[in-house]
């Protein structure tokens, strides 16, 4: 199993992406998570997820510091991490890609969304 | 079959094609009865002809091979008489293990037929191994031992594959051909087998073939027979001449070693001795042979035991290692030698061979070097510098060090031992190189041959504390190894000392020399100063004589004789306060009266009164006070105000007409400032531009006008007002001001003024009204862009769901009526997600805060890489495109947007292409711009279309609901092409004929850049 973790306030958009990836393919397992510390709780108390999809925009904690505090800690320091926002500045853009895995654009094309997870954790599973 | 070798493959391929089948072995059934029913006497002349022939032929081989003892020249002759024989070939095959080897002898003719095959099978008839084990036919002969008499075509079919079989047969014509085959023998068994083939073999030709193979098998046994007598024989004469080898090589050993050397039978009694034991020993080699080494004098009494102890128990098989013994010679001389012993056996008899070797100088030796050790212990223990002893491996270590260097690098020895001196070395050393490398340096000279090498040397404790030390290394060798040894000495208050004495000199050096004062140095005698010891350049230069000259006098010579100076009392009173500054002038070298102002002091040099004077040319500042008196009276009486203040701007001077215009009185100047005299209306310009005007750039000149203290008047002014500097250190002293009245000027000038700022100041708020509107203009605008920005936004995030789940939805939905809803939901939702991107998109195109990268490319490389990116696209629609960009030019672009630019003007040719199209992509260079054309054959617009369709959200034809497009592909394009700097347009001959779109880009015209990009890619 492909155990993916998703980050967002929307519980909407946690849905889409649960039920994207899953009927795309069975191996994934998607956890939804809603906001940030609800995060952190998870990730000390549960196994390590595969790969961390995160939302930029949330209340209280926003992505990057969620991506911050999962950064500092040694044990979650090599999930890779996938931004994924409709945020549509260059800047949102240059630094999740710089910062995580890859920058994800919502609303997202199914096919390719699938293809670039997999190939992270392809790639992440090889090293 | 049977017969492995490499086929060609297009014989292997022919062979694939037939099926293989069993062969069977058919042996030629020969009916006796019918060829006698038949009897032709014509043909019985002929066989008979032939037999006669046959039989001559294998008598011939029989008699040459008669006393042939070898093998391949028993062969070579059959072969030679088949050769000139013109019906028969032979071949003979030789087994060696399983595999058997083919030697065929054919007449002229066979044999070039037989070439002729070999090209066709790319094999050569010699190079052929046969498995006789695959023939049945061989089998039987050499199983059985029985003469067969076959047809040769069964033979061929046999032994070869099916293909080169069928070459064979065809090219040799081998379709009547017979064949005998007989088996070979050497040493009664079965060696090979022997064939003679001819088209006009009858049975009759059997027992003289089976006689020639007798005859070949007698030949080989002979041959058998006379090798092993050969072989005996020369056995034989190897060994008797090994030994005679052996006993001359051993006689020669014997008698060329020099050590001594003995042979002793096993009581003692010599049997031989080498000339080393008469040369060692005196003795004649009669005095020793025969007797017996006890009853001499040769070793001591307690050797003879040793001896005699060792022998025996050598006797009885026990190895002994090498002993000591004494050794005396004939004139009483005590030798000591190492004997090593070995049983032997001489002539048949037990005997020991004893070897002697001379150990005198091997003991002294060792003697001197433990002695030599010693010392170096002593040395190395109680020395007073570091000594150590480091391994020479790869990587330095210590093995070894005396305690006063464990002192110097401040460890115990464990601390120390396998380390390397690195560890003890700060990572560079002063001259900034690193320690690691000029260790390795340093260790390589030594290697490379010199003896020692000292060198300064900074070590660090274990503590890191640094210290500098006099490092000497040298190689040193111990039981043959090589090891480095290295002797420390701590430095570091030496070199602190050196350091500083080396800074007070370069201290001491550039006061005095570079001093600007004049410097000078003088003895000093009881009664009178004597000549200068020392003096700098500046007082060579204002004196004008070269310091050679200045060395040859001492200061009363240069002294001007008019300056009544009572000498003595100046000594006494220098003598007494050592101290004493005075002034005077001295005369140059043209005669120049120099005044001075000279501090002389007593220092002690070398142990000597000696006096330092720092003297001061004062010319100028007596000039100055010259000048200054002149100027003063000047200054006093001029008609426009001159006035000095402090830097903080408290008057302390002002001239006549100053206190005049300004109405203070004399004596009142120093208890004004300079505001006070400043209009209220002035004293802020006067604090923003004529203050940091003087700050800046020193002075300040313009109008200006005063008050006056008293009335109230105002006077208009011209005014100059600068800073009086010190002229040595350039630093301000006084604020200097000097104004006229221009009053008279003025008045006429101010109402022009007036009408002048009255007309400006309507102008610039006519032009601020402008700018109001212009920007409120930006303004809606850039508000309009952040709206549609942050919609676009907003509707992203819901669009999510129905993006992704609604295809599930559609997919996994079985109802065809819910499914064809869904299907024109989904596309209306794609049509919308697209519009909201592309909206999105030009926004952020329009937004200033938006960026472009911009980088360098080829023009045709960017175009042609897009156009095979939509390869699909063209292929689906059957568009033909052709790419006519020229290769060579460079433009400075943003990739990404770039591609989106092509992509979009691409697409939409192919969309307003008919199926078949042709869409044409040309460039044109004007020097600074490249104008980039797409042309298509398509629908074509109308005037109206081409005006409006770079707007936002322009669709040529409206009733038409595509959901390819979002009406924004052009206005984005568009704004991509502006951005690089460039324009875009469209032209068209009507519906129908097509259109063209066009746009332009500035040319990168970097030719050097182009040159050595070219030349790297190249």
């Amino acid at each position: 199993m492909k155990k993916i973790m998703v980050v967002d306030d929307e519980e909407d958009q946690l849905f889409t992406v649960k039920k994207t990836l899953e009927y795309a393919d069975k191996e994934f397992d998607v956890i939804t998570i809603n906001n940030g510390t609800n995060c952190l709780q998870y990730l000390k108390n549960n196994d390590q997820p595969d790969l961390i999809l995160l939302d930029i925009m949330m209340p209280e904690m926003t992505g990057w510091e969620l991506y911050d505090k999962i950064k500092e800690n040694n044990e979650w320091r090599e999930i890779p991490i996938v931004f994924l926002s409709a945020r549509t500045d260059d800047t949102a853009e240059n630094a999740g890609k710089f910062f995580g895995e890859d920058y994800i654009e919502k609303p997202f094309d199914s096919q390719d969304f699938v293809k670039r997870i997999n190939k992270i954790i392809n790639t992440k599973n090889t090293n | 079959m049977g017969c492995r070798f490499e086929e060609p493959d297009i014989i292997k391929d022919l062979r694939e094609e037939e099926k293989l089948g069993k062969l069977g072995v058919k042996t030629l059934e020969f009916k006796e009865k019918h060829q006698i029913d038949n009897l032709d006497f014509n043909k019985l002349d002929i066989a008979f002809k032939d037999h006669l022939n046959l039989v001559e032929l294998i008598e011939e081989i029989t008699v040459k091979i008669h006393d042939v003892v070898d093998e391949n020249e028993i062969f070579r002759i059959i072969e030679n008489q088949i050769r000139n024989s013109e019906k028969y070939s032979a071949s003979i095959l030789l087994l060696t293990d399983d595999k058997t080897k083919l030697r065929i002898a054919c007449n002229s003719e066979e044999t070039t037929k037989i070439k002729k095959i070999e090209r066709l099978i790319g094999k050569k008839s010699s190079n052929y191994k046969i498995s006789y084990k695959k023939s049945k036919i061989y089998r039987n002969i050499i199983d059985e031992g029985k003469t067969h008499f076959v047809k040769l075509k069964d033979v061929i079919i046999e032994i070869f594959p099916k293909i080169t079989a069928k070459i064979i047969l065809k090219i040799m014509n081998y379709e009547e051909t017979k064949d005998v085959l007989t088996p070979l023998y050497r040493n009664n068994e079965i060696c090979g087998l022997l064939a003679i083939t001819s088209s006009d073999l009858g049975e009759y030709c059997i027992p003289s073939i089976k006689n020639l193979a007798r005859h070949i098998s007698l030949s080989l046994d002979k041959i058998d027979k006379q090798n092993k007598i050969k072989e005996v024989n020369k056995d034989l004469i190897k060994s008797k001449k090994m030994l005679e080898e052996s006993s001359h090589y051993f006689r020669n050993l014997f008698n060329s070693i020099a050590d001594p050397i003995a042979i002793v039978d096993s009581k003692g009694k010599f049997l031989e001795i080498n000339e080393g034991v008469t040369k060692y020993t005196n003795y004649t080699r009669n005095e020793l042979i025969g007797k017996n080494f006890l009853t001499t004098k040769i070793v001591t009494k307690k050797s003879k035991i040793i001896l005699l102890t060792n022998l025996t128990k050598r006797m009885a098989g026990i190895n002994i290692k090498p002993y000591i013994v004494n050794i005396i010679t004939k004139d009483g001389d005590k030798l000591p030698f190492e004997v090593n012993a070995q049983k032997i056996e001489y002539f048949g008899k037990p005997a020991d061979i004893v070897i002697f070797r001379d150990i005198t100088e091997r003991i002294k030796t060792e003697k001197a070097l433990k002695i030599s050790e010693d010392k170096y212990r002593t040395l190395f223990e109680t020395s007073d510098e570091g000594i150590f002893i480091a391994d020479l491996n790869d990587d330095i270590k210590f093995i070894d060090c005396n305690p006063k260097s464990l002192k110097m690098f401040g460890c115990k020895k464990e601390d120390i031992i396998g380390k390397s001196p690195i560890d003890f070395s700060p990572e560079y050393q002063s001259e900034g190189l690193l320690s690691k490398k000029l260790v390795f340096e340093k260790i390589n000279d030594l290697l490379n041959g010199l003896n020692n090498i000292s060198f300064e040397w900074k070590h660090k404790q274990i503590n890191n504390i640094e210290f500098d030390a006099e490092v000497t290394l040298a190689i040193i060798e111990l039981e043959g190894k090589k090891y480095l040894q290295g002797i420390i000495r701590d430095i570091t208050e030496r070199k602190k000392a050196e350091i500083s004495l080396k800074e007070s000199e370069e201290k001491y050096r550039a006061l005095f020399f570079n001093n600007v004062d004049l410097l000078f140095m003088h003895g000093l005698d009881d009664d009178k100063p004597t000549n200068f010891i020392e003096v700098n350049e500046k007082f060579c230069e204002t004196l004008e004589y070269t310091k050679e000259e200045l060395l040859e006098m001492n200061p009363w010579d240069l002294t001007d004789k008019h300056m009544q100076i009572d000498i003595n009392g100046f000594l006494v009173k220098l003598k007494e306060e050592r101290d004493v500054l005075f002034e005077t002038s001295m005369i140059s070298k043209t005669g120049n009266k120099i005044p001075l102002e000279i501090h002389n002091t007593i220092i002690r040099v070398n142990s000597r009164n000696t006096v330092l004077g720092i003297a001061r040319d004062i010319t100028e500042r007596k000039t100055a006070e010259e000048e200054l008196q002149k100027l003063a009276a000047v200054v006093k009486h001029s008609g426009e105000l001159v006035n000095l203040a402090t830097l903080e701007g408290k008057m302390i001077f002002l001239n006549e007409a100053g206190e005049k215009m300004l109405g203070i009185h004399p004596n009142q100047v120093k208890k004004h400032m300079i505001y006070d005299v400043i209009p209220k209306d002035l004293q802020f310009m006067v604090k923003k531009q004529v203050v940091p005007s003087i700050i800046n750039k020193g002075f300040w000149e313009g109008e200006l006008r005063y008050k006056n203290i008293e009335t109230n008047d105002e006077t208009y002014v011209y005014a100059l007002t600068f800073l009086i500097e010190d002229p040595e250190t350039n630093k301000p002293l006084y604020l200097a001001n000097v104004s006229r009245d221009i009053t008279d000027q003025k008045r006429d000038g101010i109402k022009l003024e007036k009408a002048h700022t009255d007309l400006k100041e309507l102008n610039e708020k006519l032009e601020d009204k402008v700018k109001d509107r212009t920007k409120q203009i930006h303004d809606l605008l850039q508000q309009k862009d952040e709206f549609i920005n942050q919609l676009g936004h907003d509707l992203k995030n819901p669009l999510g769901p129905l993006v992704n789940l609604l295809p599930i939805v559609e997919k996994e939905e079985k109802d065809p009526t819910l499914k064809e809803m869904l299907q024109v939901i989904n596309r209306n939702i794609d049509y919308m997600k697209n519009l909201v991107i592309k909206t999105i998109q030009l926004a952020r195109l329009n937004s200033s805060k938006t960026e472009f990268t911009y980088e360098d490319s080829n023009l045709l490389d960017i175009i042609n890489s897009t156009v095979i990116s939509n390869k699909l696209l063209f292929k689906e629609s059957r568009i033909y495109i052709k790419n006519n960009v020229s290769k060579d030019i460079n433009i400075s672009i943003d990739k990404l947007r770039f591609e989106e630019l092509l992509n979009n003007l691409l697409n939409n040719s192919v969309k307003f292409s008919k199926e078949s199209g042709r869409i044409i992509i040309d460039s044109k260079n004007d020097g600074d711009f490249v104008t980039i054309s797409i042309k298509d054959n398509g629908i074509g617009m109308t005037d109206k279309q081409i005006k409006f369709m770079f707007d936002e959200f322009y669709k040529a034809d409206e009733s038409r609901h595509d959901f390819d497009s979002s009406g924004l592909g052009l206005s984005i394009s568009k704004k991509i092409i502006e951005k690089h700097g460039g324009k875009i347009w469209a032209e068209s001959d009507g519906l129908g004929k097509g259109s063209t779109f066009y746009f332009t880009l500035p040319i990168k015209s970097n030719e050097k850049d182009d040159i050595n990009l070219n030349g790297i890619i190249k």
